[in-house]
């Protein structure tokens, strides 16, 4: 028995506890948290009814942990706890080569790689439906799903490929009939070039694979002749220190930050264009407001919003141009401004919007363009619901 | 309440060591029976009316069966009784009202009966009502005194070290030390040591196997292999040990800081020879409690063979609806009993004949089969695993599970070697030979609890993505 090194564990023990309640006590509390992008339990008031029914200490342990001091140091000790571990990735967050992060699995289904196929199969009719109804009304339509991180980048992780390549080709086989832009084998190749086309620590295309997916759109309706050549955009560096989400989940503090890029066109003035959200309306596509904040990517377009619409106020061909209707996920967002430069837009959320064939007559839309994910396309029902 | 969340580390242990040590120590029951009476209600304060009520009867009965077993066996009988009864009752309402009342559905006249709703199960019900009559009987036993300060009493009932997952305290054991200790930092730096290595064991491994099994149980609805389901039953074992073994560390850890010293609840289970000598390793206090206060006032093994497998038979099936109220604990209960019995009547001669090792596969192999009954929610799906890890519908392997195999083998390596004693052994070794490794307690013990602390706070780190926004 050491009495010495006794007193030193009990002295430091019960300094740790108390520091860190001290901590808690003297910070101010939060009330949203940029790196997980949500609302922040604050103190919860104390009533006699929440008291008794248990709901008090079900919110006070909520608020204990979201207002714990030193979050994001614990999380990033966790990370790396768990690669010592050697169990190559962190909630569900892989560590590929080049710091490359991808999450693992669908988010709806925990985590693994599998899914219902009977859900997911209604997808297929319901959009092959919708583009019936389209033509019939002369307007022509196409789908993109954005692949994940993990189909594009296969080469940076030991990971097996095969679930991925089978939902690649059952997605592929389904939409057979259907004007489905397949953009998947394009940007792995590009990758596998070594062209910066996915962010490392983002789960979104970059604005460079954003260019490629938005020259195979122009393919698809036909437009080829008027897509911009990439000497033609002048290159803006927005941001060299953009985290993006994957890096916030996977807890891997040592990854270094990804750049996100403008592209301008050479030729033209970005101010003849307004963007109108629910919040707010401003020339150009981008609210750069977002670059100083964690969720950077939200400066394209000004980030998700129920209706945004992108129009060319003033100029050539200023309230003459074709309009197309961009029924999107985040994924999106980045396309928008290539698409911008050719079309108006009326951009609306694939979540909740389900009379798309009605909502292109009403905006007078002669193109309709779905972008929607591929951890969406199986943990979410929306496409079966269209028409 | 549970010890692996922040606010258990940092709010109620730190206002509990600060008040327990400010006041003098007559206080300190009555510190100790408060805060854990927040501990219990936290959650469910409406029953702390409960706890209160059982801690009422128990003292009051208590008081009459010690008044009365020297002159009127009979009178301390019946009080015994009473005291039992009421006891058992809150127990059986709690617990198993549901479970009967569904099966009695089944019944075709009394099909109109249908479970009460809202019955929420009152934490640690199970092991402070066993607490509660190891006291009772052990009175009307004579083998302990009445506790005539019911502050004391109460603090041994509710005492939050060991109210929710045990060891199942008898009142007899603690009974000097809840009116005489001497808190020191010897008492108090082995606690801190014990608690932390519970900590580690609860949060590192026990909830990294917990997330094994859960992505491989998903995965393998959808496509079934043979490694997957192995993988499933085998992280299991892991979970439920480290899970529970690492409550009672810190159960006994916690005890100490107070100097109160619990008797050991596990003992290196998973490196028995047999069955037997599992159970004599695994959960000890409940395996001593249903001997002393079942197996041995039926007879035990004094009246003759029959009688002793009728008794084994009790004692199962009871330690099997202890575990919970379903039907796969009543199996998992009998499933040991019968092996028990086997073991008994030949096979323990066996094993002792044959080469150590062939014990010792035959021993986990079992325990995994235990584990796989008990782990699952019904019978079928107990069925389905069966055949699945014998290669019935399901290929040998998937490429994703050899992938997730292989780079769980550091982690599921740490859980064997922890599941054996060297560890304790080198630490101990370390400990005796080097004077300064004492120095180390310190920097390990903390060093994991910061460690555990940044797992628990990840856990409550929840992005919220916009891929549905």
């Amino acid at each position: 028995m050491n009495r010495k090194a006794n007193i030193i564990t009990t002295v430091v023990f019960v300094g740790i506890i108390f520091c860190l309640s001290f901590m808690f006590l003297l910070k101010e509390d939060e009330t949203f948290s940029e790196q997980e992008n949500r609302r922040l339990q604050t103190i919860p008031e104390l009533k006699w009814d929440s008291l008794i029914s248990g709901k008090y200490s079900e919110e006070i342990n909520k608020y204990f942990a979201d207002q714990f001091p030193l979050r994001d140091f614990f999380v990033g000790v966790k990370g790396i706890s768990e690669l010592t571990l050697q169990k190559g990735e962190n909630n569900n967050v892989l560590l590929g080569q080049d710091g490359f992060l991808a999450v693992r699995g669908f988010t709806a289904y925990g985590g693994i790689d599998y899914y219902n196929k009977d859900l997911v199969s209604a997808h297929f009719p319901a959009v092959k439906k919708l583009q019936e109804t389209l033509e019939d009304k002369g307007k022509d339509f196409a789908i993109i799903i954005p692949p994940r991180t993990i189909e594009v980048a296969s080469s940076k992780f030991d990971y097996p490929e095969n679930s991925a390549e089978q939902l690649l080709s059952f997605i592929k086989e389904g939409f057979k009939d259907v004007d489905y832009i397949d953009i998947q084998p394009l940007l792995k190749e590009k990758l596998d070039n070594g062209e910066y086309v996915y962010y490392k620590t983002d789960h979104h295309y970059t604005s460079l694979g954003a260019y490629y997916v938005y020259r195979e759109v122009m393919r698809e309706f036909g437009l080829e002749d008027s897509t911009i050549p990439p000497e033609d955009f002048d290159i803006e560096l927005a941001s060299d220190s953009f985290y993006g989400t994957t890096w916030s989940k996977g807890g891997f503090k040592f990854v270094s930050p990804d750049s996100m890029q403008f592209w301008h066109y050479k030729y033209g003035d970005e101010n003849d264009y307004t963007t109108k959200n629910y919040a707010k309306s401003f020339g150009g596509f981008y609210d750069r407001s977002f670059l100083k904040k964690k969720d950077k990517y939200s400066a394209f377009i000004g980030g998700n919003s129920s209706l945004t619409t992108i129009t060319k106020t003033s100029g050539e061909n200023a309230g003459n141009r074709p309009r197309l209707l961009l029924v999107k996920d985040s994924f999106g967002l980045s396309l928008a401004p290539f698409l911008a430069l050719h079309f108006d837009l009326e951009i609306v959320n694939t979540e909740g919007t389900t009379n798309i064939s009605e909502m292109a007559e009403e905006k007078e839309c002669d193109y309709v363009l779905i972008v929607y994910n591929t951890d969406n396309f199986v943990s979410t029902r929306d496409l079966s619901l269209v028409r | 309440m549970v010890f692996s969340t922040l606010i258990f580390l940092f709010a109620f242990l730190v206002i509990t060591i600060a008040i327990y040590f400010i006041v003098p120590f007559k206080f300190r029951n009555l510190v100790l029976f408060a805060v854990s009476l927040v501990f219990y209600g936290w959650g469910e304060p409406s029953y702390i009316l409960l706890m209160l009520f059982s801690i009422l009867t128990a003292y009051v009965f208590g008081f009459f069966i010690a008044k009365y077993r020297d002159t009127d066996q009979k009178k301390a009988k019946k009080y015994l009784a009473v005291s039992l009864i009421l006891n058992l009752s809150s127990l059986l309402f709690f617990k198993y009202a549901n479970f009967f009342l569904e099966n009695l559905a089944a019944i075709p006249f009394l099909s109109g009966l249908s479970p009460i709703e809202g019955l929420r199960l009152p934490v640690g019900i199970s092991f402070y009502t066993f607490q509660i009559m190891s006291y009772s009987i052990d009175l009307y036993r004579k083998d302990t005194g009445v506790q005539k300060n019911l502050i004391s009493f109460g603090a041994y009932v509710v005492l939050f070290p060991q109210l929710i997952a045990g060891p199942i305290v008898r009142y007899r054991d603690i009974a000097d030390m809840l009116t005489d200790r001497k808190e020191s930092f010897d008492k108090f730096a082995s606690g801190v040591i014990r608690f932390c290595a519970g900590l580690a064991k609860k949060v590192i491994l026990a909830d990294s196997a917990a997330a094994v099994v859960k992505t491989f149980r998903a995965a393998n609805e959808y496509e079934p292999s043979v490694l997957g389901a192995w993988i499933v039953v085998l992280a299991f074992t892991f979970q439920i040990y480290f899970d529970f073994s690492g409550y009672s560390d810190m159960a006994i850890g916690l005890g100490r800081l107070f100097d109160f010293e619990f008797l050991e609840n596990f003992d290196y289970p998973y490196i028995s020879r047999s069955i037997t000598e599992f159970w004599r390793r695994w959960h000890i206090s409940l395996s001593t409690w249903f001997k002393e206060y079942v197996y041995i006032p039926l007879g035990g093994n004094r009246k003759g063979i029959l009688k002793q497998y009728r008794n084994i038979a009790i004692v199962w099936l009871l330690t099997g609806l202890w575990h919970g109220a379903a039907w796969s604990f009543i199996i998992w209960g009998a499933y040991f009993g019968i092996i028990l019995m086997i073991e008994k009547t030949f096979l323990l001669k066996l094993l002792d004949r044959i080469p150590r090792v062939f014990g010792h596969i035959y021993t986990i192999l079992l325990i995994m089969f235990g584990w796989l009954i008990f782990s699952s929610e019904s019978l079928p799906e107990i069925w389905l695993y069966l055949k699945m890890m014998f290669g019935s519908g399901a290929s040998l392997a998937t490429d994703m599970v050899i992938y997730d195999s292989v780079r769980l083998i550091p982690m599921f390596a740490i859980c064997i070697v922890g599941s054996t004693p060297l560890l304790k052994k080198l630490y101990d070794y370390i400990m005796g030979k080097y004077h300064f490794a004492a120095y180390l307690n310190p920097v390990l013990s903390c060093g994991s609890l910061l460690l555990c602390t940044a797992y628990l706070v990840d856990s409550t780190f929840s992005p919220f993505l916009y891929y549905i926004f």
